[in-house]
């Protein structure tokens, strides 16, 4: 008999500290992913900033809207909405983006890992090619990108020191060993000012 | 060498594949057989500005095209492959 399936975190413990740094799992969110069908990002960019006061961004990165919603460039022409459990998302976005766009429930589909402290782009820089300094990737700042050799979303919510991770759930487990092991080896001296 | 992706910004060279010649045009089907030999086989390499297609696999994942000088190394632009700009010019070869 097969096993049941049973909830599970993506990773466990769902956070470690080393070093004043900390790697966290993000409380689950509701995600939907924005489609937008051929020339219909006006008219979905009018019903979105209509219904949340927010449009989807051109440029890779977040912006919020009404309700705690949250709109993130994921891909080329794939937008990514965010709310906090329970919002009922999708429901609200089915109507509204009806016949402008592809919505597909991404809630469960990844996961993210939040590295907090200082010192914490340091640690990323192990692991992500991008240019992290501040006046190229700062709050709101969003990249797609690879951590190791594993394709990320990464992301830097505000001004407090720290990056996220958005990850497929499946590779999850791989990138926090990943992200723990570059938290292990400490800072380089080299970006120690 | 550095490409500004439209897409993901400037990335470095390691982050994208050379994927070939991005002006060539696939013959039509009753075309001669020196003309596929020519498409399938046959390669120029131009000294001097060329349209090549890079895949940028370790960022959006898109496919564009990038008018570089062979000589010079010199990136005049880089756009996505299949965009409205491309659709147009091949229309405009075409016609
Ligand atoms: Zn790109």
């Amino acid at each position: 008999m097969p096993d049941p399936l049973l909830p599970k975190p993506a990773v466990q413990p769902s956070s470690v500290t080393v070093n004043g740094l900390t790697l966290a799992l993000a409380q689950t969110r509701e995600t939907v992913s924005i489609g937008p069908f051929a020339k219909c990002l006006p008219d979905l960019n009018a019903a979105l900033a209509s219904a949340f006061g927010a449009t989807l961004p051109a440029d890779f990165s977040t912006t919020s809207g009404h309700d705690g919603l949250q709109l993130t460039r994921a891909a080329h022409h794939q937008w990514f909405a965010h709310a906090q459990a329970g919002a009922g998302l999708m429901a609200r976005l089915v109507p509204l983006c009806a016949g402008l766009a592809a919505l597909t429930n991404q809630t469960d589909s990844r996961v993210t890992l939040c590295l907090r402290g200082t010192g914490a782009d340091a640690v990323a820089a192990k692991l992500v090619p991008v240019d992290l300094a501040p006046d190229h990737f700062g709050p709101g700042s969003t990249a797609l990108t690879l951590a190791g050799h594993i394709p990320v979303i990464l992301s830097r919510p505000d001004v407090t020191p720290g990056l996220d991770f958005t990850v497929f759930r499946s590779f999850a487990r791989s990138l926090h060993h990943d992200i723990h092991v570059a938290m292990k080896g400490g800072i380089p001296n080299s970006e120690r000012v | 060498m550095r490409l500004n992706c439209p897409h993901c910004g400037e990335r470095s060279l390691e982050e994208f594949t050379y994927r070939g010649d991005a002006t060539l045009r696939r013959p039509a089907a009753d075309a001669s057989a020196k003309s596929w030999v020519d498409y399938v086989y046959l390669r120029d390499n131009p000294a001097g500005r060329h349209e090549e297609y890079w895949y940028h696999g370790a960022g959006c994942r898109a496919w564009l095209v990038v008018d570089r000088d062979t000589t010079t190394h010199r990136v005049h632009s880089v756009r996505a492959a299949g965009s409205t700009s491309e659709n147009t010019r091949l229309n405009h070869e075409h016609a």
